[in-house]
């Protein structure tokens, strides 16, 4: 059987449908609750998609823009670099 | 405050499709708002979400600054009724987000930091309920195209704010077990966590 590799821009295309058809206001409660469900679940598809792709382009995380010793320290132990503000 | 808008406060085009466009949408309440001389348009969002089989909310404050020298609208808000036992891991989790390992910002476009109000290093005093300051950027340009660009950000609001919500469940899945740490509170509910 052939499974359809959904990529982030399918995925996103089908939040924003689902999410017209909820903002239509022409749905009942059990359809309103249903396609909040589905969003939840398209998005959560998208994270593990977006998690999996940093996996395998960074070892190290980046956060811009601190600048206290201190914390910089403390998250740099914990794997994550500091760029410096320009 | 009230679903209709004040018109003396509306002194742009802009503002008035705002206030167009939701004026037919049950979950926004808004209304142009002045700031001295300067008018912008203050807006309260229920995004809807189901947990534990129960439609819950999370509530988004946004005001939208009409910048015509820029050629753009600044968007700055902040989601409230997101609370968490555990405020450092919370904290450093949303950065491992949003720094370049992982981002949100390629499908929803929206930009996220911490509280305004409390320095980030101050990461052991942060309140039990944490408040995360959002924004974003429109250009401006034909009023119509503004409004699309505007109902879109909204659909894209709800995602990002999905995105979180998948983020803080996948840090209790990584404890092996739901603990329960991340805690999703309606913004009605004021009471102390149960634990």
């Amino acid at each position: 059987m052939k499974t359809k590799v959904r990529t982030l821009s399918d995925l996103h295309q089908e939040f924003h449908a689902k999410s017209s058809q909820l903002y239509s206001g022409a749905v009942n409660p059990k359809t309103r609750k249903q396609l909040i469900i589905d969003r939840q679940r398209i998005v959560r598809e998208m994270w593990y998609l977006k998690k999996e792709k940093a996996k395998e382009t960074s070892g190290n995380l980046r956060v811009a823009g601190a600048e206290n010793p201190e914390f910089v320290n403390k998250l740099a132990r914990k794997g994550v670099i500091f760029r410096s503000v320009g | 405050m009230s679903k209709s808008p004040y018109p003396e406060n509306c002194d742009n085009e802009y503002l008035i499709k705002l206030c167009e466009l939701i004026a037919d949408r049950e979950n926004i309440v808004g209304e142009c708002r002045k700031n001295g001389d300067k008018s912008f348009f203050y807006m309260c969002i229920d995004i809807p979400f189901v947990y534990e089989d129960t439609e819950q909310s999370i509530f988004v404050d946004l005001n939208i600054h009409i910048q015509e020298s820029k050629l753009q609208a600044k968007f700055e808000g902040e989601i409230f009724a997101l609370s968490t036992n555990d405020q450092e891991t919370f904290m450093e989790n949303i950065l491992r987000i949003f720094s370049s390992g992982i981002e949100a910002y390629e499908e929803f476009n929206w930009l996220v930091s911490g509280p305004s109000n409390i320095p980030l290093p101050m990461l052991d005093n942060l309140p039990k309920r944490v408040q995360l300051r959002i924004g974003r950027f429109e250009p401006l340009g034909d009023v119509t195209d503004f409004g699309n660009a505007f109902m879109e950000s909204l659909i894209e609001l709800d995602g990002f704010i999905y995105f979180l919500l998948a983020s803080l469940e996948d840090e209790e899945d990584k404890d092996g077990q739901k603990t329960n740490n991340n805690k999703l509170d309606s913004a009605n509910d004021l009471s102390e966590d149960d634990e």
